[in-house]
C-alpha cells in the first residue's frame, strides 16, 4: 500500500523545498495552501501523515491539526513552524496531538526520519487494528461455535498435543440422546 | 550770814541732841538732828546732798553708831561721818578708824572740840571736793581721749570695712571671671569638634574636651605637645591618599588647612583647618587655632548618596539596555516567521541541490564514459572543449563549496533570528529550585566537544543552596561562558568552574587562562552584536542574552580581565527570591 503525505503551508516555495526534499521516499506526496484545502483533500481520500505551517491566513496550523485529529484519528499529525514562541507551540501540542515537532528552518534528515518514523507507527497501528480486528472476528466466531457445541471452547491438550476427552457417564449418554437424539 | 555747813546729830538723848545741834549752830553751822539711826538714814535719803558731816552717836538701842557708818559708806562715801561715844577704850578707836569715821567725839564734848571736829570734816570736805575736781579733770581727760581713741577705732575699722568691702568686690571679679572663663571653657567643651589653641610654634595651649576624648589623655599630659606630631600619634591619614592608591599611605602626613582626614581605626573622617589666632594683648605673640570638625556621617551620607547615584546610573542603563533588547526581541520574534521561511525553503532547496548534483555528477560521468567509447573523434574533441571553456571541471569541484557556503550563510540566519528571539522569551519559562552544581554540570555535557581538545577543566564546587531560577536559561548561560572561555585560548589551557554561597548570593565563576578582553572592549562585551571573533564566528549576542538572564533572575553578571592571563566571569544569582 502507498502511504500518502499532506503538506500543508501557504508558501508555494516551502511546499516545493518539501517535495524536493522527499523526491527519494516511496510516498505519494500532496501538498495544500490552506488548513481549509487541507481538510478538503482528506475528506477525499485518506492519508498516513500530515505536515503543516503554524501560520496561515485563515484556519491557523494548530486548529487545522487538532480538526483533523477530530476526525481523522489515525492519520498522524506533525507540525512545522516559523514561530519559536513557546505559547503557541505548546498550544499546538497540547491540542493536536502532535507526533513531532520542527522549527523552521527545518533540518532536511530529521524531518524525513520523523515522516518515516510516523510511517512506521502508521503502519504498526494500522496492523494492530488489523490484528485486532481479527482477534475480534475470532473470538466472536468462538463464541457462535460455543453456542452450537456448548464446551467446544474448553477443549484441552494434554502434554504429547492430544485432545482430552473427558469421559461421558451412561446416564450423560442417555440425556444426550433423549435432547439431540429424540 | 551763810552756815559754815550742816551738819546731821544723831543720838537717842534729844538732849544731847539739842546741846549738840545748839553747840554746831553756835560754832557757824545749820545742824538738824536725829533720834536714831533709821530716821537719819531716811533723812540722808532725802537730804543727802545738803549734808556735810553727820556726828553719831555710837550707843544707840535699834542701830548703834557703827552700823551706821557701815550702812552710810556704802550710800554716801564722800560724807564724813564722827563717832561719838561715852566711853572711847583703844578697841573702839582702833574700830572707828578701820570703819573710817573722821573722828571720834568723847561725851561730853568740848566746844574747840566739836569745833577741830567740824573744821576738820570741812576741811575733809573741800581736800574731797579739789580731789573730785581733780578725779573728774582726770576722768574727762581720760574719756576724751577714750572718745579720740574710740573716733580714731572707728575710722580704723571704717577704713577695714571699706578695704573689706574692696577685697569682696574683688573677689567677686574674679569669681565672674573665672565663671566666665569655665562658662567658656564648658562651652568648648560642649563642641563636637576638636578645637585646639596653638602657640607660634605649634604646641599645644589649650583644647576641648573632644581632643582629650579623641587622644584619650587629659589636659596635663597635652599640654604643650607638638600639635602635628600628637595627631600623627594618633594614625590620621591624609584622606586623599588614604583613598586614592590605598598602596603608598605616608605614615607621616602634613596636615595642612583644608584636608581632609582619616582615622581608619574608628573610620571617622575630619577636616583640618588652621586660623590665625589673633591676641589681644601686643606683648602676647599670635597663635593658630586649629579645628577638626567631624564629617564621618556627611562623607557616609555623600557616599551612600553617590552610591545611589551610581546605582541610580547603572539601573538607568540596564532598563534602557534590557528595553533596547525587549523591543529588538519583538520585532524579531514577529518577523522571525517572515524570515524563517524562505531560510527554510532555501535551506531545503540547497540540500536538495545537492542531491541533485551528485545524480548530475553520476549521470554525467556515466555519460562521459559513454562518449569516449561510442562518439566520432570530432565529436570527441568538440566536447573536450567545451567542456573546458565551460570550466565544468571546476564547477563540478566549486558547486560543492557553493553549496557548503550557502548552507553556512542559512543556518547564520538563522542562528542570529533564534537568538535575537529569544530576548522576547527570557521573562518566560517556569522557575524552580535547582542544583547549580548540576545545571553547570549539564552545561558542560553539552558543550564537551567543543571544549575537550583545548581546555582542562577544573571544578571547584562549594557547598550551594538550591537556587530559584530557569534551569534551561542558567543552563543557556553557562555554556556561552564555557564556550567564549575556550574561543579565548589560542592555545590549550585550564577553565575553571566554581561554586560559592555568598552571603545572599549564590555565586558561580568560569576562569579561563585566554588570552584576555582589552580594557576598550570590556564595557562593550554585553552589548548586542558586538564581537571580537572574526565575522561569521560570532553572532555578538551570547553575553547580551546572558547578562539578560542573570539581569531577570535578580541577579548580577561581571567580568574581571587581564589581558594575557584570562578573564574571570561571575554570575551571582539571590539565594532568596
Amino acid at each position: 500500500m502507498t502511504h500518502r503525505i499532506l503538506l500543508v503551508d501557504d508558501e508555494p516555495n516551502v511546499l516545493a523545498a518539501l517535495e524536493r526534499a522527499l523526491l527519494d521516499e516511496p510516498w505519494e506526496i500532496h501538498t495544500a495552501s490552506s488548513g481549509e484545502a487541507g481538510l478538503e483533500a482528506m475528506a477525499k481520500q485518506a492519508f498516513t501523515v500530515i505536515v503543516s505551517d503554524e501560520r496561515m491566513p485563515g484556519m491557523g496550523g494548530a486548529e487545522f491539526l487538532s480538526q483533523a485529529r477530530t476526525m481523522y484519528p489515525e492519520t498522524l499529525r506533525i507540525l512545522l513552524t516559523g514561530q519559536a514562541s513557546l505559547e503557541s507551540t505548546m498550544k499546538a501540542v497540547n491540542g493536536g496531538e502532535i507526533y513531532r515537532f520542527f522549527l523552521k528552518p527545518w533540518d532536511e534528515t530529521s524531518v524525513i526520519l520523523a515522516l518515516r518514523s510516523a510511517v512506521e507507527k502508521s503502519e504498526l497501528e494500522e496492523e494492530n487494528r488489523q490484528l485486532l480486528r481479527t482477534v475480534k472476528r475470532q473470538s466472536s466466531e468462538l463464541k457462535m461455535l460455543e453456542k452450537s457445541f456448548p464446551g467446544i471452547t474448553e477443549l484441552r491438550k494434554d502434554d504429547s498435543g492430544a485432545y482430552v476427552l473427558e469421559e461421558i457417564s451412561d446416564d450423560e449418554v442417555a440425556d444426550l440422546i433423549a435432547k439431540y437424539g429424540g | 550770814m551763810n552756815p559754815l555747813g550742816t551738819v546731821l546729830i544723831v543720838d537717842d538723848s534729844a538732849s544731847m541732841c539739842t546741846v549738840m545741834a545748839a553747840l554746831s549752830e553756835d560754832l557757824g553751822f545749820r545742824a538738824v538732828t536725829a533720834n536714831s539711826g533709821a530716821e537719819a538714814v531716811q533723812f540722808l535719803a532725802e537730804w543727802a546732798a545738803g549734808l556735810d558731816l553727820v556726828i553719831s552717836d555710837v550707843e544707840m538701842p535699834d542701830m548703834d553708831g557703827f552700823e551706821l557708818i557701815a550702812r552710810l559708806r556704802g550710800l554716801y562715801p564722800d560724807l564724813p561721818v564722827v563717832l561719838m561715844t561715852g566711853h572711847a577704850s583703844v578697841d573702839f578707836m582702833i574700830r572707828a578708824i578701820k570703819q573710817r569715821a573722821l573722828d571720834v567725839l568723847v561725851k561730853p564734848v568740848s566746844r574747840p572740840r566739836l569745833e577741830q571736829a567740824l573744821q576738820a570734816a570741812m576741811e575733809r570736805r573741800e581736800v574731797l571736793g579739789e580731789e573730785r575736781g581733780l578725779l573728774e579733770t582726770l576722768q574727762r581727760t581720760v574719756e576724751d581721749q577714750n572718745a579720740e581713741l574710740r573716733a580714731k577705732m572707728q575710722a580704723i575699722d571704717q577704713h577695714r570695712l571699706a578695704g573689706e568691702r574692696e577685697h569682696e568686690a574683688l573677689k567677686r571679679l574674679f569669681g565672674q571671671v573665672r565663671d566666665i572663663k569655665q562658662e567658656w571653657e564648658r562651652t568648648m567643651d560642649c563642641v563636637a569638634d576638636m578645637v585646639l589653641l596653638l602657640d607660634p610654634d605649634g604646641r599645644l595651649k589649650r583644647c576641648n574636651r573632644a581632643l582629650r576624648d579623641f587622644i584619650g589623655l587629659g589636659y596635663s599630659e597635652l599640654i604643650s605637645a607638638d600639635c602635628q606630631e600628637l595627631l600623627r600619634s594618633t594614625g590620621l591619614l591624609d584622606g586623599g591618599v588614604a583613598r586614592g592608591a590605598g598602596t603608598d599611605k605616608d605614615p607621616t602626613p602634613k596636615y595642612t588647612s583644608g584636608m581632609e582626614l582619616l582615622h581608619p581605626a574608628t573610620g571617622r573622617w575630619f577636616v583640618y583647618r588652621e586660623a590665625p589666632f589673633a591676641s589681644s594683648r601686643e606683648e602676647e605673640a599670635p597663635g593658630i587655632v586649629v579645628t577638626l570638625h567631624d564629617t564621618t556621617e556627611l562623607k557616609l551620607t555623600l557616599n551612600a548618596l553617590g552610591d545611589s547615584y551610581q546605582k541610580l546610573q547603572d539601573t538607568q542603563a540596564q532598563v534602557i539596555q534590557s528595553e533596547k533588547l525587549a523591543t529588538l526581541g519583538q520585532l524579531t520574534a514577529g518577523m522571525a516567521h517572515e524570515i524563517n521561511n524562505p531560510v527554510g525553503f532555501v535551506t531545503s532547496n540547497l540540500n536538495s541541490l545537492n542531491k541533485y548534483i551528485d545524480r548530475l555528477v553520476t549521470f554525467l560521468a556515466a555519460q562521459s564514459a559513454a562518449v569516449t567509447q561510442h562518439a566520432s573523434p570530432q565529436a570527441k574533441v568538440e566536447l573536450t572543449d567545451l567542456r573546458r571553456s565551460l570550466k565544468i571541471d571546476y564547477i563540478l569541484t566549486d558547486v560543492r563549496k557553493l553549496l557548503a557556503e550557502s548552507l553556512d550563510g542559512t543556518s547564520r540566519v538563522s542562528k542570529i533570528v533564534r537568538d535575537l528571539g529569544s530576548f522576547s522569551r527570557i521573562d518566560t519559562g517556569e522557575r524552580a529550585p535547582a542544583d547549580l552544581t548540576e545545571c553547570i554540570e549539564r552545561g558542560v555535557t553539552i558543550v564537551w566537544n567543543e571544549l575537550k581538545y583545548k581546555v582542562t577543566l577544573r571544578r571547584d564546587y562549594g557547598a550551594v543552596p538550591k537556587v530559584v531560577c530557569n534551569m534551561q536559561q542558567i543552563n543557556q548561560v553557562v555554556m556561552n561562558l564555557l564556550v567564549n572561555a575556550s574561543h579565548a585560548m589560542d592555545q590549550p589551557g585550564e577553565i575553571t568552574l566554581s561554586t560559592r554561597a555568598e552571603g545572599p548570593w549564590a555565586v558561580v565563576r568560569v576562569a579561563d587562562t585566554g588570552k584576555g578582553i582589552a580594557p576598550e572592549h570590556l564595557t562593550k562585551i554585553f552589548e548586542p552584536f558586538f564581537t571580537t571573533k572574526e565575522a561569521g564566528k560570532g553572532t555578538g549576542l551570547g553575553l547580551s542574552i546572558s547578562f539578560d538572564i542573570i539581569k531577570q533572575h535578580g541577579g548580577d553578571l561581571s567580568v574581571v580581565s587581564a589581558v594575557g592571563l584570562g578573564t574571570t566571569f561571575t554570575i551571582r544569582l539571590p539565594l532568596i527570591s
